[in-house]
């Protein structure tokens, strides 16, 4: 909600903008005309036309609510603003009644319409070369489809729900074609240590931060998600299980290099554990049961690797 | 607490006032608003005012707090949200309650914080130990009524519990969990926060440990902690006891003599119709509750001790062998050898 708030301050002078106009409509046609008589409205039309008043409204508030400013925005907002326009002072015309002879009435019902529509149609082409380039920030966040209700809100990745969803998908069609699908689980070593001592705010942003570094060092066909908690899981379609293990590798080590900045300025390296599994004909269940054995081998190593250097340490 | 002084407190029921609001439900508040909830929205119908809230003044009521948890549940974006709260449960703020559980030197002595503190730290589902030979058992009892809330506060208390010790760096310990609904969609959730060990569509929810893991050291025996605990007592014996739990814990001493609504009200010193409308205010019901007490001892024995029915029978004084088969079937939907060949 914050954000939307956030938006509509970025647009407040447009918004000021089309509530003079409105205004002005109202003013003009006052001025040019009388209000009619109770007997002489026509209620269906008022109900009609105020509807087309309202939807139009409706459309310029959500655009608004969800664009940040820009020229695709302003020709959106100006498209349906005609439209607005248009409806407006059809609706006025039911209540107020204006002399015979005034011909910008007439100019502001009709004309508006058609420039609304160009104006929307070269906004929305624009939009439309946006959104292409935006899909290819996405893709390896979200592949082929799009389900808003599929993300997780910490790190913006898409949801474990979805990824078994497309892992079940890719395992269908990888042993059609022959081909193996892999899979990798990765975990923070000592995730909680970073929530207790700096607070889960601190670890919040840490998932966030590392989520897009792990992005950055996948391929373009790969699938990212949150899987829960600090454990993040990684779907590689057609992928052997060298060249998954080769994958995993680099993104430990990539992990190991990040440092990450807390808010009071500290410098944090963390570890990562993965564990990987390939497969050419399984059930999505199946390959998530033995990433998660493999894993869970690998944390154990990781925490008697981490307890043989404490000793060294106090040995020494 | 000013309303109550009033009338005499005799009981913790589920209107009265003895949550700490900015304790548990500001830490639930905190996680939804850094979610991008909005305050009002998530404390609509609660009857709680934020302002009152960081005042520290303000004590709610286990109703209160469950709508909260409903609403929370209603408004966070994702499945986690029981587990990621049971995270920032423990060691928390409650007072000489916290310095306790930093102070134990073994896990078992912060699980008898826990359970001694239970209407502070855990004031809606009361968490039941029960230490035989070998392993450690968990029980967990609905002592507010929590309804269709019941699953998110056990997964809750199951996540915090679990994490203990984690504050000095020791090892989660290996706990087996048990839950009596089916393996919901997002298994992942569970096998991240809580581990690999888990059993669905059991009979009961419980939490188990080999009893080793109980005395593992954590820090040398102190005086903070002997301290600390003394003063915790002494906080909780100023309030009065929780009414269900107390209710729960009398039927469980007195089971084998299967003890009748009217004397258990007369213990309390209730008419059986104030004793039953009570109940009913906590959503429960006295057949029920036993039912529950005895489903539990029987599986116990059977698991853990090796009984065989007639035992079993006996233990619970039932006069005849058929009529212990019959009610064993109604507890647990399957007669008593079925399930002692399937989980014996």
């Amino acid at each position: 909600m914050n954000n939307a708030k956030q938006l509509l301050a970025l647009h407040k002078y447009k918004i000021l903008a089309i509530l003079l106009i409105a205004n002005a409509l109202v003013l003009l046609n006052l001025a040019a005309g009388d209000i009619k008589f109770q007997q002489e409205v026509d209620w269906l039309d008022i109900f009609g036309e105020g509807g087309a008043v309202m939807l139009s409204t409706c459309w310029i508030a959500l655009v608004l609510c969800s664009r940040p400013a820009g020229p695709v925005t302003n020709l959106l907002v100006s498209g349906l603003s005609c439209f607005f326009i248009a409806s407006f002072q059809d609706f006025l015309d039911e209540i107020i009644r204006l002399p015979e002879g005034v011909q910008w009435a007439s100019w502001l019902e009709a004309m508006p319409m058609p420039a609304g529509m160009v104006l929307l149609t070269i906004g929305l082409y624009h939009w439309h070369k946006e959104q292409i380039s935006l899909n290819q920030q996405l893709q390896k966040r979200e592949r082929i489809f799009r389900d808003h209700r599929h993300y997780d809100p910490v790190t913006c990745l898409s949801s474990a729900a979805y990824l078994k969803q497309q892992l079940a998908r890719e395992l269908k069609s990888g042993s059609e074609n022959l081909q193996p699908t892999s899979l990798i689980l990765l975990d923070i070593d000592g995730f909680h240590q970073i929530n207790n001592k700096y607070g889960h705010h601190e670890g919040d942003r840490l998932l966030l931060e590392l989520s897009e570094l792990l992005t950055l060092n996948l391929r373009r066909c790969d699938l990212i998600c949150r899987f829960a908690g600090d454990r993040f899981a990684i779907l590689l379609p057609q992928t052997s299980e060298s060249l998954s293990h080769l994958i995993a590798d680099q993104l430990r080590r990539s992990c190991e290099h990040f440092a990450f900045k807390t808010l009071t300025g500290e410098t944090l390296y963390h570890t990562v554990s993965s564990g990987a599994a390939t497969a050419l004909e399984t059930t999505s269940e199946v390959l998530l049961e033995s990433a998660n054995k493999a894993l869970l081998q690998a944390k154990e190593q990781a925490a008697t690797r981490q307890n043989n250097d404490k000793q060294q340490v106090q040995a020494a | 607490m000013s309303g109550q002084r009033s009338t005499e407190l005799r009981w913790l029921e589920n209107d009265s006032r003895f949550i700490i609001a900015h304790q548990q439900p500001a830490t639930l508040m905190d996680i939804l608003v850094s979610r991008g909830v909005e305050k009002n929205r998530l404390l609509r119908h609660t009857g709680i005012f934020y302002e009152d809230v960081i005042r520290g003044q303000l004590s709610i009521s286990p109703s209160q707090f469950l709508k909260l948890v409903e609403n929370s549940e209603q408004l966070y974006p994702g499945k986690d949200l029981s587990f990621v709260f049971g995270h920032r449960i423990f060691p928390g703020n409650y007072g000489p309650v916290t310095d306790a559980l930093l102070q134990s030197a073994n896990l078992n002595q912060a699980l008898d914080i826990a359970c001694l503190c239970h209407s502070m730290i855990s004031p809606l589902i009361t968490p039941h130990k029960i230490i035989d030979k070998d392993i450690c058992h968990i029980y967990f009892y609905d002592t507010s009524g929590s309804g269709k809330n019941q699953r998110f506060i056990l997964e809750t208390m199951m996540t915090a519990l679990s994490h203990f010790g984690r504050w000095n760096n020791t090892q989660k310990a290996p706990w087996h969990y048990s839950f009596n609904y089916p393996q919901p969609e997002h298994i992942e959730q569970y096998q991240v926060h809580l581990g690999s060990k888990l059993t669905f569509n059991a009979q009961l929810c419980s939490m188990q440990l080999p009893v080793d893991y109980l005395f593992e050291k954590w820090e040398d025996d102190s005086t903070a902690y002997t301290v600390a605990r003394q003063q915790s007592q002494e906080i909780i014996a100023q309030q009065p006891n929780s009414f269900l739990y107390a209710v729960i814990q009398y039927l469980h001493e007195h089971i084998r003599h299967s003890p009748s609504l009217e004397s258990t009200a007369s213990h309390f010193h209730m008419s059986p119709a104030t004793f039953k409308r009570k109940l009913k205010k906590h959503g429960a019901r006295f057949q029920n509750l036993q039912d529950q007490i005895r489903k539990q001892i029987a599986l116990y024995l059977f698991q853990h001790k090796s009984y065989n029915n007639e035992q079993v029978a006996e233990y619970l004084n039932f006069n005849d062998i058929n009529n212990f088969r019959r009610s064993f079937k109604r507890w647990t939907g399957m007669t008593p050898s079925l399930f002692r060949s399937d989980f014996i």
